[in-house]
């Protein structure tokens, strides 16, 4: 028997596999293919103090093994989410994480507060960190101070487990991650989207609506491994290990890099069942190396380099 | 749980060239031809497993149910990457194929007449439409354009179910010029309905028409998509409502023109 369970902090996951914020919808979209409670937990579509209508089309663009987006946060506000989704996840036997955002520091403060009453949700997902929208979002994750600001400020107003969702795009990711550690985050989620930008050769213009976009998908993989490998060992946070996973052996590689838990993302758009097969992929690996509790793959490539 | 979208390894029972990059694919796969309906798609892993270049699946219209058969037909244009190797699968092979996925086209309508309106490749899903259409005892009109001849390689499979137009713009086939040059006899008078896929340009011109005439319309969308599901948000389309982008996927592919700003 492998031991399975993992702890963010004081957040318990039944086990390390859980999916990415932005695509998983708010956990419904997929049960006819699985039942969503045999995830570690579900991070939500990112929500908002008020409704979002998101970027104008075209939202998506294929590039070679990724894609690039600019959804812009579409969502229906928190208060909605609250009524109409909260109440068919909330008894599900998985960890349900609201990814929140803001624009201003006050909207991040009271949209955390909103959730932090509900039965239901197990942790709050800051993000500082979306690439698409103009004010928020990734601005507050582009600079130390600005993060400790956001992550301070909200764990002021809930008890509940913070992750804080790091940006790619930036100079120097462990002085972010630090930082956030310092004002109380419980764990950290590495990485979001890079910023990238697609022109069709056809028109000679952009192909996103909003100009630039969001890539992820294995092509950015190897960027994301270094960055849980850096985030990893500068803090004692937890970390939360993403950025194209499409298999088991990946997963392998982020928790060997430094990830206490694996979150799918992109993955799951052209295999909705990727995150069974990870699941059951890791504990199968744990088996063959004779491994009793996956938490001892965390960091083992570091812990155990000869340096 | 009752399930209503599958995922499901299918086989493929043919695949033949139709020239001018089009391609007619029957695939064996049960659940998927249970549950499907005139206007939903499927969504098919078209590279090797395991490969993550093209990384999506590709949304791609029923042509065609057969239900007691188990078995469905796509049909199809080599556009990119994805049709590509799609194009390059054979008899036996097997496809994994998710679906039947979206809102397909509204049945059991009051309108006595059905008039469908293909441009291209829009004339994929209307195979499927007027066959149901036929079974329910409506008259069906079928307008079916392309640029030449050659894009109508499918148009002969509408006549088993009504009354056949076929137009090219080069007038190798048909009456010369666009489906919408001819459309306007076919959707005069009461009681009809109108079904249209195709071009975005030709869309815009049935559902100007036929809103002047006071025709109801549907008309079925592309987008390029990720998930199929809803989940992504990326396949939007344009509401007519203000602040909403219904999503090509999940709300649609097909839609009454008065929801969507073309």
């Amino acid at each position: 028997m492998v031991n399975m369970a993992v702890n963010l902090g004081s957040l318990y996951l039944k086990n390390p596999v859980t999916v990415a914020s932005g695509t998983y919808g708010f956990g419904l979209e997929y049960k006819d293919f699985y039942a969503p409670d045999k995830l570690g937990a579900i991070f939500t579509k990112g929500i908002t103090l008020h409704k979002r209508i998101g970027n104008p089309p075209p939202r998506l663009w294929e590039t070679p093994s990724g894609i690039l987006n600019s959804i812009g946060l579409e969502n229906p506000g928190v208060d909605v989410f609250i009524r109409d989704y909260l109440p068919q996840i909330k008894d599900l036997d998985t960890a349900i994480i609201p990814n929140i955002s803001g624009s201003t520091v006050e909207e991040y403060c009271r949209v955390a507060e909103k959730l932090d009453g509900e039965e239901g949700i197990a942790a709050l997902e800051i993000n500082i960190s979306c690439p698409n929208v103009k004010e928020g979002g990734m601005a507050f994750g582009s600079c130390p101070n600005t993060a400790s600001k956001v992550v301070k400020e909200v764990r002021r107003v809930t008890g509940l487990p913070l992750i804080v969702k790091l940006s790619p795009n930036v100079t120097d990711i462990v002085s972010v991650a630090k930082a956030a550690e310092e004002e109380g985050a419980d764990a950290l989620s590495v990485i979001n989207t890079l910023l990238g930008l697609a022109i069709d050769i056809r028109t000679q213009r952009p192909v996103l609506g909003n100009i630039m976009g969001g890539l992820s998908g294995p092509a950015v993989k190897p960027v994301a491994v270094r960055m849980v490998w850096q985030v990893s060992q500068a803090v004692k946070i937890p970390v939360v290990g993403m950025g194209g996973i499409a298999g088991w052996q990946d997963a392998v590689e982020f928790m060997l890099a430094g990830a206490a838990a694996v979150c799918i993302g992109t993955a799951n758009f052209p295999n909705p069942m990727v995150a069974l097969e990870v699941l059951e992929g890791i504990e199968k690996y744990c088996k063959i190396n004779d491994i009793d509790d996956v938490g001892k793959l965390t960091g083992k490539a570091w812990k155990e380099m000869d340096r | 749980m009752y399930k209503k979208m599958y995922i499901e390894e299918g086989k493929i029972s043919y695949q033949y060239y139709l020239g001018n990059g089009q391609f007619l694919m029957e695939v064996f796969s049960p659940q998927v031809a249970g549950r499907a309906l005139p206007g939903q798609f499927v969504h098919i892993a078209c590279g090797p497993a395991l490969s993550t270049d093209p990384l999506l699946r590709r949304p791609i219209s029923i042509h065609r149910i057969n239900k007691e058969q188990g078995s469905i037909e796509i049909y199809y244009l080599v556009v990119g990457k994805g049709t590509e190797l799609l194009g390059m699968k054979s008899a036996g092979d097997n496809i994994s194929i998710m679906g039947p996925l979206g809102r397909g086209f509204a049945l059991e309508q009051k309108a006595k007449k059905a008039v469908l309106v293909g441009g291209g490749m829009g004339i994929a899903p209307l195979l499927a439409l007027a066959q149901e259409l036929a079974k329910e005892g409506k008259e069906v009109v079928s307008v079916l354009g392309a640029a030449s001849g050659a894009g109508l390689a499918r148009a002969g499979a509408f006549l088993a179910y009504g009354k056949l137009i076929e137009a090219t713009e080069d007038g190798s086939r048909g009456l010369k010029g666009r489906v919408t040059d001819h459309l306007e006899a076919s959707i005069l008078g009461n009681d009809t309905l109108v079904y249209a896929c195709g071009p975005l340009a030709m869309l815009r011109a049935v559902a100007e028409m036929t809103g002047k005439m006071g025709v109801p319309c549907q008309v079925s969308l592309e987008a390029r998509m990720a998930c199929g599901v809803g989940a992504c948000l990326g396949c939007t389309c344009v509401s007519t409502a203000e602040g909403a982008y219904p999503k090509v996927c999940k709300d649609g592919p097909v839609f009454w023109t008065s929801e969507v700003s073309l």
